[in-house]
């Protein structure tokens, strides 16, 4: 191997470096021997280094990727889906660090290095994630120069300036590429995350869930209004709808359980202004979109489904961005068909025998099912219920039982699971509403945040004239939920957050850090709305705003400007030291002449004088014998004859250049 | 060198690159995923701006061909250069070296030029400063006797990423002299009181009277002039023409069984010879004939002659 | 500049070259270094026409001539003169010796010893001669023409290079191309040296043109190019000696001459490239491994160097 090929030290540590870092924001997504494979690849490696250890042998590598590719299957199940094919690509990553000999061996790993970068954008596009990502590839891109350093000095700094140079120079132009690129859809099929857990609500529903979810303070969305913010108490962000109730659990009901015909609502009529807002979703795996009710969307492809709920078809996997209005008092399904009485009647045959009794109890005594329902609200909050984070397990059978009799300790699903209980056996059509209550106002952008911990669950009861009727029996028990959110309301228990001691939202009282946690949040959604959540619609939009019209021409003229303007920079940047040499007056022209000459095929010969260059044009162009002699007389005597001093310098420079263009354009 | 054509072209990792680049824009597209795109293209650009970085390393680069030692032929000469850079810009890992001749035809030859660098012949990597220059000798073997041209000198450089390959061929007029390779042969039969040879300083010189010259330490004492000292005149030495006798003489009649390559070569191992038992010789070939002499340079001067014996001289600079 | 003085250089010019054909361009080098107050040095083989040369030179200059033959045994006191006792009247007299002329042919100095040469060396320097404690100035214009016979042959004292340094150039006359022979050889040139060349520029003239290679124009830009050729014969295995400022300086005003005898007000890199290897050969000593002489040297200053 030519020395010239091997790759230097300082580089080989500088993809150790890329390596350790790249592996880092995995880690959590892997399984632990991945860490294990590359703890053993870099110990290798550091003893080989040190000249204490051989590299493996070429069987020895064989077998071990053998071993992690099977090891990969064992982890995951299988080959295919994200998750598998990035602990593919760091095992083997990891087993190239002890292969590396060679510059060529150095490119692979550090190209493989770019690629893993990018996967970590397929699990989150996080501002942190995302100005890590750009530490890393600065720091391969250090590697990547560092390989054509001589090796030397380990603590050679300059690789890392130089890739940081080239790195800012390449940034003006990838922006206007990121803005400009079509946004189509996907060519084909990719593997899903499979491994990655549902997060936020789920279209199931067992008394625990929401209260687990609460411990959450991951933010499941974002929405800003065009004008003002309703009351947070108002804010009832609908996301599943839950009608039917199965071994305890209340799910929404399957495409294939609705009738063809009621598959899609008819568009309600509407009046006034709505609320306006846009919001952008955290990714949950899911299909449904949160919104107000009664709510529409002019997003393509976004389904309005018959209990007046957004469903995507695709799952969201990206942070998703989509406007809304909202007409609050709009009232939802007047008319009441038969098969969805059924539906949002129905209960098993045989549950929970005490709750129903109660119920039949409370029906007598009232006249209209409004009535029954102040009736049941009147009695959760009379009776001494409690509304707590920790409600104590319930037993599988006659579960609202136990709750209503025995424990009466209880989040909001545990209310509104016994409030519809309660009211379908009674008959009147009742159903569970899953999704978030309120939501923190951030001051510096007046967005909304919603946090997982806002997830809440309520109830929608169908009277007659009225259609369906949003009733929140946990208003009943703890008005402060409502009112003030989930952490005045369990303020007493201090059981708000109790599992994420760290978490900056356990310290709002302490003003820095909130202020700081709001700033940040506010640059986060400025984030997702601009980058992160950047799609063909808002590409539509900018690209409109920016160039009036969108055509190829247009596009390509603004990428053109653009990229040359960056080279210009550029050059202007890295050639400034050619022209350090200050040139005595005019002699630049005399090279634009000898240039002029060359472009039309007269090279210049090492040492040779201008006259003698001219001369030898004149043997060349004999026709332009005289033109030529002139031009060459009035550069001869601009450079080194004294200037008359009435000539003015900079009138005979433009005039020499233009004589110059000419002669270089009539040979 | 200041004015010359620079060539740049991606290199085989650059295409790789490119096709790495491909996936990671079909894993944008595919996955919707707005940073890749990002990423896929913050990387395009710098492929973009690594073609200004990778030329910028070669341009503002002065090479100066200084001289080129002497050889013996199938021996190997050193080319010295010099590199200097002006300016602020240093020039990283340049590769150095002249291109094996390829036999394919020229059209072949271009295209297979993009695409991968030649075979280098004494091939160096040298590293420049802003501001400095730094001198470079190149061994390279050098052909038969007389003028030996090594052609274009070829500077590349992938630097600093090792996607674009710059490259540029620099015409030096730059030219080592190579001597005949020494032959051993029999002692040509010359010497003291050969009376061709002393006929032949008597036409040559006119030198019959030697004279009186200054005292030099070291003087024979028998010679000085004491008869001048005698008269009030400073201490000299008479000179005798018979000082110069001795000298040897290589003629080019004295190998006449050889042909011309084998007498040349004959005649160079005893000019080396001669010079290293530092007897004083002639040497006299056809067209040039030689005074006899000692020294460096006289040895220079003779092997010289012989390499470029029959070759047709032009003179440089004249 | 007025435009009388290129008719008389190139008048001179033509005079001179009826006695020595076929070499112009060695005269113009010639005669621009007598018009720039340099020393002349001509080394060539004995029979090349370097006495015609000096001799036409000094006739067409109308100045007045002298010859000295340089042998081993010619004294210092045989160039400068000698004080000689008179008997008639008890006292010394200086007979000054054939230095005391304005064109002085020094031929084959090398053949005399070094205090010989030493010693004529001295009084072109200076301008004047130093005798007994006297000083006695040399005629203006003073100039030497010393020839030197290139064969490094025994029984000779090449000059040292600090004494080379003292000539403005250096000029080597070769043989005639066939032409030039053929004429001469047909009697065009035969009994020249007998015959008096005609006067062509007087003193005044020759004072003229000598303060007017003053007013010549030198360019920044030909500056830069001066030095450059500067530094380049200072670094470099090639050179074992660069050129010294006084050898830059004579570059600089043997181009301002050339110029001038083009009728430029102006000097170019032209002018630089005429005068480079008559100026700058003998100064320059290649370095060890590099084979080729000063010659050599020049080609490389003027191939390495740009000219802008």
């Amino acid at each position: 191997m030519k020395q010239a090929q091997q790759l230097p030290r300082p580089a080989l540590l500088w993809i150790i470096v890329a390596q350790a870092l790249l592996l880092l924001p995995h880690l959590p997504r892997l399984p632990l021997w991945v860490a294990g494979v590359y703890l053993l690849a870099f110990a290798w490696r550091v003893q080989a280094f040190r000249g204490r250890m051989e590299l493996p042998g070429r069987w020895l590598k064989v077998v071990l990727a053998l071993a992690a590719i099977a090891g990969i299957v064992l982890s995951f199940g299988s080959l295919f889906g994200v998750e598998p094919m990035v602990a593919f690509l760091l095992t083997a990553f990891a087993l190239k660090l002890t292969e590396m000999r060679s510059r060529k061996d150095a490119y692979v790993v550090i190209f493989l290095g770019y690629f893993v970068c990018l996967t970590e954008f397929l699990f989150s596009q996080d501002l942190l994630i995302v100005v890590y990502s750009l530490l890393l590839v600065w720091v391969l891109t250090t590697a990547l120069v560092a390989v054509h350093r001589p090796a030397g000095r380990l603590r050679d700094l300059r690789p890392l300036r130089k890739a940081g140079v080239m790195l800012l120079q390449a940034v003006p132009l990838m922006l206007v590429l990121f803005f400009l690129f079509p946004r189509i859809g996907p060519l084909w099929s990719v593997p899903i995350k499979s491994h990655t857990a549902q997060t936020g609500m789920s279209d199931r529903l067992r008394p625990g869930d929401v209260s687990r979810l609460s411990q959450s303070t991951e933010v499941a969305f974002r929405a800003q209004f065009d004008g003002e913010i309703p009351a947070v108490s108002q804010l009832y962000w609908r996301g599943m709808v839950l009608s039917s109730l199965e071994d305890s659990t209340w799910r929404s009901l399957r495409y294939f359980e609705i009738p063809a015909q009621e598959r899609r609502a008819p568009r309600l009529d509407t009046e006034g202004d709505p609320l306006r807002y846009s919001i952008i979703m955290a990714p949950t795996q899911q299909n449904w979109l949160f919104a107000l009710r009664y709510a529409q969307t002019a997003r393509p492809g976004v389904m309005e489904l018959n209990d007046y709920r957004l469903y995507s078809p695709a799952i969201i996997e990206n942070e998703y961005r989509y406007e809304v209005q909202s007409w609050p008092d709009t009232p939802i399904e007047k008319e009441l068909s038969p098969w969805r009485r059924g539906v949002e009647t129905s209960l098993p045959a045989v549950d929970n025998p005490r709750t129903r009794a109660l119920a039949g109890r409370l029906y007598e005594t009232t006249d209209t099912p409004r009535e029954f329902v102040a009736a049941v609200l009147d009695y959760f909050s009379n009776e001494s219920f409690f509304y707590t984070l920790q409600p104590p397990l319930l037993g599988d059978t006659d579960m609202m039982d136990q709750f209503v009799f025995d424990s009466r300790r209880g989040f909001c699903e545990h209310y509104a699971y016994a409030f519809a209980v309660m009211m379908r056996s009674a008959g009147i059509p009742a159903r569970i509403v899953g999704g978030y209550l309120g939501g923190e106002i951030n001051p510096v952008n007046r967005t909304v945040i919603v946090h997982q911990f806002d997830a809440h669950a309520w109830n929608e009861v169908w009277l007659e004239g009225e259609g369906w009727v949003r009733v929140d029996p946990t208003a009943a028990v703890s008005p402060d939920r409502i009112l003030y959110g989930l952490e005045r309301a369990v303020a007493a228990e201090g059981s708000f957050l109790s599992d994420s001691p760290l978490s900056p939202l356990r310290y709002r009282g302490i003003g820095w850090i909130n202020s700081m946690r709001l700033r940040y949040d506010a640059l986060t959604y400025r984030w997702q709305s601009w980058v992160t959540g950047f799609d063909g619609q808002a590409q539509f939009d900018l690209l409109r705003g920016v160039l009036g019209e969108i055509s190829v021409s247009r596009s390509l003229g603004l990428l053109l400007g653009a990229g040359v303007l960056t080279m210009g920079i550029v050059s202007l940047f890295l050639f400034r030291g050619a022209r350090a040499r200050r040139r005595p007056v005019f002699e630049e022209e005399l090279l634009r002449f000898q240039r002029a000459l060359w472009r039309r095929g007269l090279a210049p010969i090492a040492g040779e004088t201008p006259g003698q260059l001219t001369e030898r044009a004149v043997l060349r162009w004999p026709q332009q014998a005289e033109t030529l002699r002139a031009l060459y007389r009035a550069l001869e005597r601009s450079v080194y004859a004294p200037l008359p001093t009435s000539q003015d310098g900079n009138r005979l420079r433009r005039e020499l250049r233009k004589r110059i263009r000419g002669i270089q354009f009539s040979l | 060198m200041r004015q010359r054509q620079i060539f740049i072209f991606p290199s085989r990792t650059g295409f790789f690159f490119a096709l790495c680049l491909l996936v990671m824009l079909i894993a944008a597209i595919n996955y919707q995923n707005n940073m890749s795109y990002a990423l896929t293209f913050l990387l395009a650009n710098l492929f973009v701006v690594a073609v200004l970085h990778t030329y910028a390393n070669l341009s503002g680069l002065t090479v100066t061909a200084l001289n080129a030692d002497d050889a013996f032929a199938g021996q190997r000469s050193g080319f010295h250069f010099r590199f200097s850079s002006g300016g602020k810009q240093g020039h990283h890992a340049l590769l150095v070296g002249w291109p094996q001749p390829k036999k394919s035809g020229r059209g072949r030859r271009l295209l297979a030029g993009l695409f991968s660098s030649p075979t280098m012949l004494a091939e160096e990597e040298i590293e420049l400063e802003p501001d400095t220059s730094r001198d470079l000798v190149l061994h390279l073997p050098v052909g038969s006797r007389g003028w030996y041209e090594p052609g274009r000198l070829r500077i590349e450089s992938t630097y600093p990423l090792g996607l674009l390959r710059c490259w540029t061929a620099v015409a030096l007029d730059q030219r080592a002299l190579v001597y005949p390779a020494p032959l051993v042969s029999p002692e040509p039969t010359s010497g003291a009181g050969d009376a061709q040879d002393g006929r032949w300083l008597a036409g040559a010189g006119d030198d019959e009277f030697s004279g009186i010259r200054d005292y030099r330490a070291g003087d024979n004492p028998r010679r000085v002039y004491w008869k001048g000292l005698a008269r009030g005149q400073t201490l000299q030495t008479k000179d005798y023409a018979t000082a110069v006798a001795d000298a040897r003489w290589l003629d080019w009649e004295q190998f006449s069984g050889l042909e011309q390559e084998r007498r040349l070569a004959a005649l160079c191992y005893w000019v080396i010879d001669y010079h290293r038992r530092e007897l004083e010789f002639g040497l006299r070939i056809p067209g040039t004939e030689l005074a006899p002499a000692t020294g460096d340079r006289h040895r220079d001067r003779a092997l010289r002659a012989l390499a470029l014996f029959g070759i047709p001289q032009e003179e440089d600079g004249q | 500049m007025s435009p009388g003085k290129k008719a008389l250089i190139d008048a001179a010019v033509d005079e001179v070259a009826t006695v020595l054909l076929g070499k112009e361009s060695q005269l113009r080098l010639a005669i621009c270094c007598l018009l720039a107050s340099g020393h002349l040095l001509i080394e060539d083989l004995p029979g090349m026409g370097k006495t015609t040369l000096s001799h036409a030179l000094a006739q067409v200059l109308g100045l007045s001539y002298k010859r000295v033959q340089f042998t081993s045994d010619l004294l210092p006191a045989d160039i400068l003169g000698l004080s000689i006792y008179h008997r008639n009247d008890h006292s010394f007299h200086f007979h000054p010796g054939p230095i005391f002329t304005q064109v002085l042919l020094a031929d084959e100095i090398n053949r005399s010893t070094p205090r010989t040469q030493s010693a004529l060396l001295e009084a072109m320097a200076e301008g004047q001669v130093t005798l007994e404690g006297e000083t006695r100035a040399l005629p203006t214009p003073f100039f030497v023409i010393a020839t030197q016979n290139p064969l490094e042959q025994s029984g000779t004292y090449p000059l040292p290079e600090s004494q080379l340094d003292r000539f403005l150039m250096r000029i080597e006359l070769g043989y005639p191309d066939a032409g030039a022979e053929r004429a001469m050889l047909r009697g065009s040139g035969e009994g020249t040296q007998k015959r008096t060349l005609k006067r062509c520029i007087d003193e005044a003239a020759l004072a003229a043109i000598r303060a007017a290679v003053d007013e010549v124009h030198v360019s920044d830009s030909l500056l830069d190019y001066i030095q450059r050729i500067a530094a380049r014969s200072r670094q470099g295995g090639e050179f074992a000696v660069g050129l010294s400022p006084r050898g830059v300086l004579a570059l600089l005003r043997s181009a301002k001459t050339w110029a001038l005898m083009d009728d430029r007000d102006h000097a170019l890199p032209d002018d630089v490239q005429a005068v480079l290897p008559a100026v700058t050969a003998h100064r320059l000593q290649p370095g060890g491994g590099f084979s080729g002489d000063g010659l050599a040297l020049v080609a490389l200053l003027r191939r390495d160097v740009d000219v802008v």
